[in-house]
C-alpha cells in the first residue's frame, strides 16, 4: 500500500514539474497556437457550411466532426513536437533524481511525464469546447456525439503522445524523434488502407483493427457510441508505448 | 581472431532475427486462434505455428552456450528478464485486445450508446426473438464496399443474442451479382433473411427492419396480403403497364403472398389475413363494405389504400357531373360521381330511382323522348341504356372507349349519340342499340360537347383539347347519312358546349376563354364574339323565344336576351361557388337546372331568378375517403399535384419524391439513403392538424419544395381545359402525398398514398427508383403488430442548424477562432518567456 502511495506521490511530483517546465518554454505555447489556428480554421469553415445548408444533397447536420476529423489528422504533426524532447533530456541530465529523496524508478518516469504532457495537451482541448457552445447557440447539435467526439479526441492524443514518448525514449536527436512518432502516427492512419490491398482476411482485419479511423471517426466521432474494443484501443497502444519506452530507458541506465 | 568475431556477429544477429520472427508468427498464430477460431482448415495457423517453433528452436540451437550464459551471468539474466518481460507484456496486450475484439464482435459486449438513439442496442422483445430460433438463420446484407459499418455494428448484436443460430455475411452486389440475383437483392442496403428455403427481406438495417424481417422468415407461410377487387381496382394477373404482376412477385421474396378478395361476396375480411390492401379502385366502396372494413380496422387490421386521382368522389367532381330533363318536364335525371345516375321528381325535388351499374363516375344523361328509358355515359368509357319503368339496365351500347363525356337522345328518339376522350361521335339506332352504318363520326380531338338539332336532323359536336395542340372546331353532320355539313373552326380554346337555336336555323359553340361562336347552319358562315374572357362559358342553353342561358366557369349564371349584343344586358344569378359542369333547360321555360363543381345541383326559377330546389344528389362523397377523413383525420384530395422541379425526369404531373418523414420507419431508410421514388398521377393526402382522438398521424413523402408554384396540388381543373397553373385554389407545396396513421388503443394502421400506380408494374420495373422498397416497407410496418412486434425505428435526434449566423458574427468567429485566440496564446507565451530571459 505505501508502495502505492509512494508511486503516486512521485508521479504527482513529476507531473507537476513537467507540466510547469511546459509552460515555461515556448514549444507548448507555438504548438498550441498552432492547434487553435488549425481547428479555429477548420471549426469556422464548417460553420459557413453550415449556414449554407450544406454540399450535401439532404444539407450538412451541425456537428464537431468537420473539426475534429481534420485535427485528429493534424494531431501527427503537433504531438511529436511536444514529446521529442521530454525523454532524451531526461537521458542527458537525469534531473529527477535531484528532486527526489527516494530513487525514482524509470516507468514512473516515462508515465510521469506523459502524464504532463498529456495534461498540457488537454488545456489546449479544453480551450476548444468554445465551438460547441457555438453549435448550440444557434442549433440543436446532438450532444452525445459531440461528448464522444472529443473524448474520444482526448483518448487519441494521449496514445498518440505516448507514441511520443516512446520516439523520444528510443534516440536522443529531436528530429529523429519527432519523425518516428509522425511514421508511427502515419501507420496507424493508413492501415487499413493497406489492409484493403491485402487479399487475406486476417490480415486485413489486423490491419484495419490497427487503424485510428476504425476506433475513433467510424464510432466515437460519427456514432456517438464507445465501445469496448475501442477503449482496449487507446489504452492498449498507449500501454505498449509507455512499457517500451521504460524498457528502453531501463535498457540504456543498465548498458551505460 | 578477427574472422571468428566475425561469424559471431553474424551468427547473433541471425538467432536474433530467427527469434524475432519466431515471436511475431507465434503472435500471429495466437491472434487467428481468438479471431477466426482454431479451424484446422485454416493453413496459415499451421504455417504461423511452424514458423514460430522453427524460430525458437533456431535461436536456442544456433548458440547454445549464450542461453546458458544468458540465464546464469548477470547482464545476461538482466536482458533476458528484460527481453521475456517486454514479450510478456505484448503478448498480454495483443491477446487482451483480440479478446476484447471478438467479445465485441460476437455481440456480447455492447457499444455504449452514449446519445441513446437505440440504433445500436437491441430491444428486449428482438433479445427474446433471437433466444427462441430453433432453426438456423442467415443473413446476406448486400453492400457496395465500406457502407456496410452500420449495418454491421447491428448484425453483431443480433448473432451475438442468437446462441448461434443466427449467422450473417456482406456480399458486394457488384463483385457478386450472382448471389444478388439468387435472393432477389436489386440494390446495394438490402438484407435477405433465409431458413431452410424461405426468405423475407429487409430494406434497411435497422432494428426494427431486421427483426420484422426475421419474424417473417421464422413464421414460415407467407402472410397474406388481400388486394381488395370489384371496384375496378389493379390486379395481380395483369401484366400491362398498370397492372400489379410485379408487385405480386416483388412482395412474394418479401415473404407476402397477394390473395383477391371480393368483399360483397365474403363478407367480412378474413381471419388469416395480414393486411387488406385498396389499389386504385375506380369506383365507390359500398358502405356495407366500409362497414366490413371498420370492424377488421377496429380489432388491429391494417389497410393500404393507394388512391387515384379523379376516382371516386375525384376529378370531374365530387358530386354532380350532369342532368337532363325529360321532354314533359316532369323529370329530372342527374349523373354522378357516387357512379349512380338518379332519377328525381322535377316539381317536388323526391328522389324516384337511383340507378347503378356504372363502375366509376356517371358523366352525363338524356332521356329518351318518351320518358321511358335513359342513356347514361360513364367514366368507365361505356353508354348503358336503361328501362325506367323497373330500373334495370337494358344494354351497354358497343362502340365508345374511354371516358364518355356526352350523351344525347335525339328529339325525335330514333338515334342516340354519345362523344368522349376516344376523339369520336358514335350514333347508334335507339331502337336496335347497333351503331349507325357511318359511326363512329371522326374528329381531331377529345369531345366535350355533342348536341342534336331540334327536329333531330342533325347532329353536331365541338372539339376539345389535344395533348399539346387545341381544336376549337365545330362540326356538323347529317344524323340520316354521316355526311358532314360544317366543319369551321371557331375557336382557339376548348368547346364546352354546343346547342342549337330554337328555330334550328344556327349552332351556338362556348368556349372556355368566354368566346360565343355562331354557325349559320345553312350557309355554314359563321363569327365569335368574346363575352367573358375572364371566367369562360361551361353551359349553354335557349329559352324557345330566344334568351340564352349561359353557364360560367365562376359558377354565375347570365340570362341574356334575344338579339343582346353586349354583355351588359345580361341578369346575372349566383349561389354555385365552382365552375358549372352543364346547364339543362326544363320543357316549359320557367325553370333550368345547373349541376356544379361545388357538388350541388340547383333548379333555378327564371322569372325571380331564385334557386327553388337544392339538389345535393350524389354529394356523399366516397365512403371510404370519407371514413379515412373522418376516421383517421386523413384527407385525400380532390386534386392532381404538379411538380415543376422534377419535370425534367418525366413531365409535372409525374412528381419524383426525395423529402421524406425522418421518423416514419416506413420512410426512414429512403430519407437516410436518400432513394427518390415516383408517382403517375397522384393526388394529395395530408394529415389533419388535429387528428381525431387516439389516433397518429404521420405524413409520409413531399413534393418538391421552394418558390410558390414550383409545386401544388391542382385543384381548378384537374383534368379539363385550362392551362395547368398555380393559383390561391390550389395547395400550395410541398404537398403530402401519403399519410400513415395509428391508433393507439385498438392498434389498427392504415396507410394512404395518393396514388396506385407507384406500385404498379410500370414503375417497379425501374432498378434507379426505390418504389418496390416503398411498398416492402410499408406492408413490413402495416403488419407489425399482426407479428406482435413493435419495435420503434430509431431516434437519432437530427441535428439542426435552426439560426445561421448573418455576415458580421460570422466574420467575428471567423477572426476570433483563427486569428484571436492562437494570438492570445502566442502574447502569453512571449510574455512568460521574456519575463524569465530577464530574470535570468
Amino acid at each position: 500500500m505505501s508502495d502505492v502511495n509512494r508511486s503516486l506521490h512521485t508521479l504527482w511530483t513529476i507531473f507537476k514539474h513537467e507540466f510547469s517546465l511546459y509552460w515555461i518554454s515556448p514549444i507548448a505555447y507555438l504548438v498550441g497556437a498552432a492547434w487553435l489556428f488549425l481547428s479555429g480554421f477548420f471549426f469556422s469553415r464548417s460553420i459557413g457550411a453550415f449556414n449554407q445548408g450544406g454540399f450535401g444533397f439532404g444539407g450538412l447536420e451541425p456537428s464537431m466532426s468537420y473539426t475534429l476529423s481534420p485535427m485528429a489528422f493534424l494531431l501527427m504533426f503537433l504531438a511529436p513536437a511536444l514529446t521529442m524532447r521530454l525523454v532524451s533530456d531526461e537521458i542527458r541530465s537525469g534531473t529527477h533524481e535531484l528532486l527526489l529523496t527516494a530513487p525514482v524508478r524509470d516507468w514512473e518516469v516515462i508515465v510521469g511525464k506523459w502524464l504532463a504532457v498529456w495534461g498540457v495537451f488537454s488545456v489546449f482541448i479544453l480551450i476548444t469546447l468554445l465551438y460547441p457552445l457555438v453549435l448550440v447557440w444557434r442549433g440543436s447539435p446532438n450532444g452525445a456525439q459531440i461528448f464522444t467526439g472529443y473524448f474520444g479526441y482526448w483518448l487519441w492524443a494521449g496514445t498518440i503522445l505516448a507514441i511520443g514518448v516512446l520516439a523520444s525514449a528510443v534516440t536522443q536527436y529531436q528530429l529523429i524523434a519527432f519523425m518516428i512518432g509522425e511514421g508511427v502516427a502515419l501507420f496507424l492512419f493508413l492501415a487499413d488502407t493497406a489492409g484493403s490491398l491485402v487479399n487475406n482476411t486476417l490480415i486485413s482485419t489486423v490491419l484495419t483493427q490497427l487503424t485510428v479511423t476504425q476506433h475513433y471517426q467510424n464510432s466515437m466521432l460519427d456514432r456517438g457510441l464507445v465501445s469496448a474494443v475501442d477503449l482496449a484501443y487507446f489504452i492498449g497502444l498507449s500501454a505498449i508505448a509507455l512499457f517500451l519506452a521504460t524498457q528502453t530507458l531501463n535498457m540504456r541506465r543498465w548498458r551505460a | 581472431m578477427i574472422k571468428d568475431k566475425d561469424v559471431r556477429i553474424n551468427r547473433d544477429l541471425l538467432r536474433w532475427i530467427l527469434l524475432g520472427v519466431g515471436v511475431v508468427a507465434l503472435l500471429v498464430a495466437l491472434i487467428a486462434a481468438i479471431v477466426i477460431g482454431v479451424d484446422p482448415n485454416k493453413t496459415v495457423l499451421y504455417i504461423a505455428l511452424a514458423v514460430g517453433a522453427l524460430g525458437i528452436v533456431g535461436f536456442v540451437l544456433i548458440d547454445p552456450e549464450s542461453i546458458s550464459k544468458a540465464l546464469t551471468g548477470r547482464t545476461g539474466q538482466q536482458a533476458t528478464i528484460s527481453l521475456l518481460m517486454t514479450i510478456f507484456t505484448l503478448t498480454a496486450i495483443v491477446v487482451l485486445f483480440s479478446l476484447v475484439y471478438k467479445l465485441d464482435q460476437d455481440g456480447t459486449i455492447s457499444p455504449w450508446d452514449v446519445g441513446k438513439s437505440g440504433q445500436y442496442q437491441l430491444h428486449q422483445q428482438t433479445i427474446d426473438i433471437l433466444n427462441s430460433l430453433e432453426e438456423p438463420v442467415h443473413i446476406t446484407g448486400f453492400y457496395s464496399s465500406g457502407t456496410s459499418d452500420d449495418a454491421e455494428l447491428l448484425l453483431k448484436q443480433y448473432r451475438g443474442n442468437s446462441n448461434g443460430k443466427l449467422t450473417f455475411d456482406i456480399v458486394d452486389p457488384d463483385k457478386d451479382p450472382g448471389e444478388a440475383a439468387r435472393l432477389g437483392a436489386t440494390r446495394s442496403g438490402m438484407l435477405v433473411f433465409e431458413q431452410g428455403d424461405r426468405t423475407a427481406q429487409a430494406t434497411f438495417a435497422d432494428e426494427s427492419a431486421l427483426t420484422g424481417a426475421l419474424v417473417k422468415v421464422v413464421l414460415g407461410e407467407p402472410q397474406k396480403a388481400y388486394l381488395l377487387t370489384g371496384h375496378g381496382e389493379r390486379s395481380v394477373d395483369d401484366f400491362a403497364n398498370q397492372g400489379f404482376s410485379q408487385a405480386q412477385s416483388q412482395l412474394d421474396r418479401a415473404n407476402y403472398s397477394l390473395e383477391p378478395l371480393n368483399l360483397i361476396e365474403s363478407g367480412s375480411i378474413p381471419a388469416d389475413a395480414a393486411t387488406v390492401i385498396i389499389a386504385g379502385p375506380t369506383a365507390q366502396l359500398s358502405q356495407p363494405e366500409i362497414d366490413a372494413l371498420t370492424a377488421y380496422l377496429d380489432g388491429g387490421g391494417s389497410v393500404l389504400v393507394l388512391s387515384d386521382p379523379g376516382a371516386g368522389g375525384g376529378s370531374l367532381g365530387n358530386g354532380v357531373l350532369g342532368a337532363a330533363y325529360s321532354s314533359d318536364g316532369r323529370l329530372l335525371a342527374t349523373a354522378g360521381a357516387d357512379g349512380t345516375a338518379k332519377i328525381w321528381d322535377a316539381q317536388t325535388g323526391q328522389e324516384r330511382m337511383s340507378l347503378r351499374g356504372h363502375t366509376s363516375d356517371v358523366i352525363d344523361v338524356a332521356f329518351s323522348p318518351n320518358e321511358q328509358k335513359l342513356v347514361t355515359a360513364g367514366r368507365d368509357g361505356t353508354v348503358r341504356v336503361w328501362d325506367l319503368t323497373n330500373g334495370q339496365e337494358i344494354t351497354e351500347l358497343q362502340g365508345q372507349t374511354g371516358l364518355v363525356q356526352r350523351v344525347e337522345w335525339s328529339p325525335d328518339g330514333s338515334t342516340i349519340a354519345s362523344a368522349g376522350q376516344d376523339q369520336v361521335v358514335n350514333v347508334w339506332d335507339a331502337e336496335t342499340f347497333e351503331p349507325m352504318s357511318y359511326s363512329p363520326l371522326t374528329t381531331a380531338s377529345p369531345l366535350l360537347a355533342v348536341a342534336y338539332s331540334p327536329d333531330g336532323s342533325l347532329i353536331a359536336a365541338g372539339g376539345g383539347r389535344t395533348q399539346g395542340a387545341v381544336d376549337g372546331s365545330v362540326y356538323v353532320w347529317n344524323v340520316a347519312d354521316g355526311s358532314e355539313v360544317a366543319n369551321r373552326t371557331l375557336h382557339t380554346n376548348p368547346v364546352f358546349a354546343i346547342a342549337f337555336t330554337p328555330d334550328g336555323s344556327e349552332l351556338k359553340s362556348a368556349a372556355i376563354d368566354g368566346t360565343l361562336g355562331t354557325l349559320d347552319v345553312a350557309t355554314g358562315d359563321g363569327n365569335t364574339e368574346t363575352l367573358y374572357p375572364d371566367v369562360g362559358i361551361t353551359g349553354l342553353g335557349f329559352l324557345q323565344d330566344g334568351t340564352q342561358v349561359l353557364a360560367l366557369g365562376d359558377g354565375s349564371v347570365h340570362i341574356r336576351p334575344a338579339g343582346s349584343t353586349s354583355t351588359t344586358d345580361d341578369t346575372v344569378l349566383t349561389g354555385h361557388t365552382d365552375l358549372i359542369w352543364k346547364l339543362v333547360v326544363r320543357p316549359g321555360d320557367e325553370e333550368f337546372t345547373t349541376v356544379s363543381r361545388d357538388g350541388d345541383a340547383r333548379v333555378w326559377n327564371i322569372a325571380d331568378g331564385d334557386t327553388r330546389l337544392r339538389l345535393q344528389a350524389h354529394n356523399t362523397g366516397d365512403p371510404l375517403l370519407t371514413y379515412l377523413d373522418t376516421a383517421w383525420g386523413i384527407k385525400v384530395g380532390d386534386d392532381l399535384v404538379v411538380d415543376q422541379a422534377t419535370a425534367q425526369l418525366f413531365d409535372a404531373v409525374t412528381p419524383v419524391i426525395f423529402t421524406y418523414s425522418a421518423t416514419s420507419p416506413i420512410t426512414k431508410p429512403l430519407n437516410d439513403a436518400q432513394e427518390r421514388t415516383f408517382f403517375i398521377l397522384a393526388r394529395s393526402v395530408q394529415a389533419q392538424a388535429t387528428p381525431p382522438d387516439g389516433i397518429t398521424d404521420t405524413a409520409l413523402m413531399f413534393t418538391s419544395s421552394g418558390a410558390a408554384g414550383t409545386s401544388w396540388a391542382e385543384t381548378t381543373d384537374p383534368f379539363g381545359t385550362n392551362q395547368v397553373s398555380f393559383d390561391e385554389q390550389d395547395i400550395p407545396g410541398p404537398v403530402s402525398i401519403a399519410v400513415s396513421g395509428e391508433n393507439a388503443a385498438t392498434q389498427g394502421r392504415v396507410v394512404v398514398i395518393g396514388d396506385a400506380d407507384f406500385a404498379s408494374n410500370q414503375a417497379l420495373q425501374s432498378t434507379t427508383y426505390a418504389n418496390g422498397q416503398l411498398l416492402i416497407n410499408t406492408l413490413n410496418w402495416l403488419t407489425q403488430n399482426e407479428n406482435g412486434i413493435d419495435i420503434p425505428p430509431a431516434d437519432l435526434g437530427t441535428a439542426t442548424w435552426d439560426r445561421p449566423l448573418s455576415a458580421a458574427p460570422m466574420a467575428i468567429l471567423q477572426i476570433g477562432a483563427t486569428c484571436l485566440l492562437p494570438l492570445i496564446f502566442l502574447v502569453i507565451g512571449a510574455v512568460v518567456w521574456f519575463i524569465r530571459r530577464r530574470r535570468r
